[in-house]
């Protein structure tokens, strides 16, 4: 039960973010979940939007180089503990994390989160059977 | 041709570095000279095959190019990922070096 996110080249340069920021925001597509990397030379925008054709669609015809990768978006419950419980079933269970960042949920009571990992299919199953809740790409919609 | 630290350069050089690791990208070269030493800039367009969403992974392909460039050039170039189409295509010739040195 993975979601997709879309990952886009950002030159590092003045102004390039906002023109992505621009295409999309222009296009009606809402960033659900956001996040930037960055190097010295250049930074990776992660997003997961509401209408991911759409979007995708939109920064390729302006001429933007982006892949997309399928990642775990886990509903934590949002009190102390929860997010070290996750990583600690990830962890046992020998499956490296890349990355996580954390998004606005339609879930009251939920602190979700965007977890990329080395296994996708071991971490589904290793947090859904130890009860942890995980949304499904529709929620984003 | 350039001359750049004492060492022909061939914009077309940098063309068949890129193509040989399979990018086929936009470059633009910028000479400069700072402090009495020629410097050597290359904007390099990202494409498809360079990019993925594992920085480490972008930043291996920057180096690895880096290098493959000094190992053609003789001379070392640094290099800078651009945004696609953000290098000036002009009707004709394209524009591929900015010289800044100012050479009487």
């Amino acid at each position: 039960m993975t979601v997709n996110q879309i990952s886009v080249f950002v030159e590092n340069k003045s102004g390039a973010l906002a023109q992505i920021a621009g295409e999309l925001g222009g296009a009606g597509v809402n960033m659900r979940a956001l996040s930037i990397a960055e190097t010295p030379d250049f930074g990776v925008l992660r997003f997961i939007a509401d209408k991911e054709e759409l979007a995708a669609d939109v920064l390729r015809r302006t001429g933007h180089v982006l892949t997309i990768t399928p990642v775990l978006a886990v509903a934590l419950k949002d009190e102390p503990g929860s997010f070290a419980r996750v990583m600690g079933l990830l962890a046992d269970a020998g499956i490296d994390v890349e990355y996580v960042y954390t998004f606005l949920t339609p879930r009251p009571g939920s602190a979700c989160m965007v977890f990329r990992v080395a296994d996708n299919v071991l971490a589904e199953k290793v947090l859904t059977d130890a009860g942890v809740e995980l949304a499904t790409a529709e929620e984003f919609d | 041709m350039l001359i750049i630290k004492g060492v022909n350069v061939f914009p077309s050089q940098i063309e068949t570095v890129l193509l040989n690791k399979g990018y086929q990208a936009n470059y633009l070269i910028t000479v400069d000279r700072v402090n009495n030493s020629d410097t050597l800039d290359i904007d390099v367009e990202m494409t498809p095959e360079m990019f993925s969403d594992n920085l480490s992974v972008v930043s291996a392909r920057e180096k690895e190019l880096v290098n493959a460039l000094k190992a053609m050039l003789g001379i070392y170039a640094r290099v800078h990922l651009v945004s696609p189409k953000s290098i000036t295509r002009s009707e004709g010739k394209a524009v591929r070096v900015i010289d800044k040195r100012k050479l009487i």
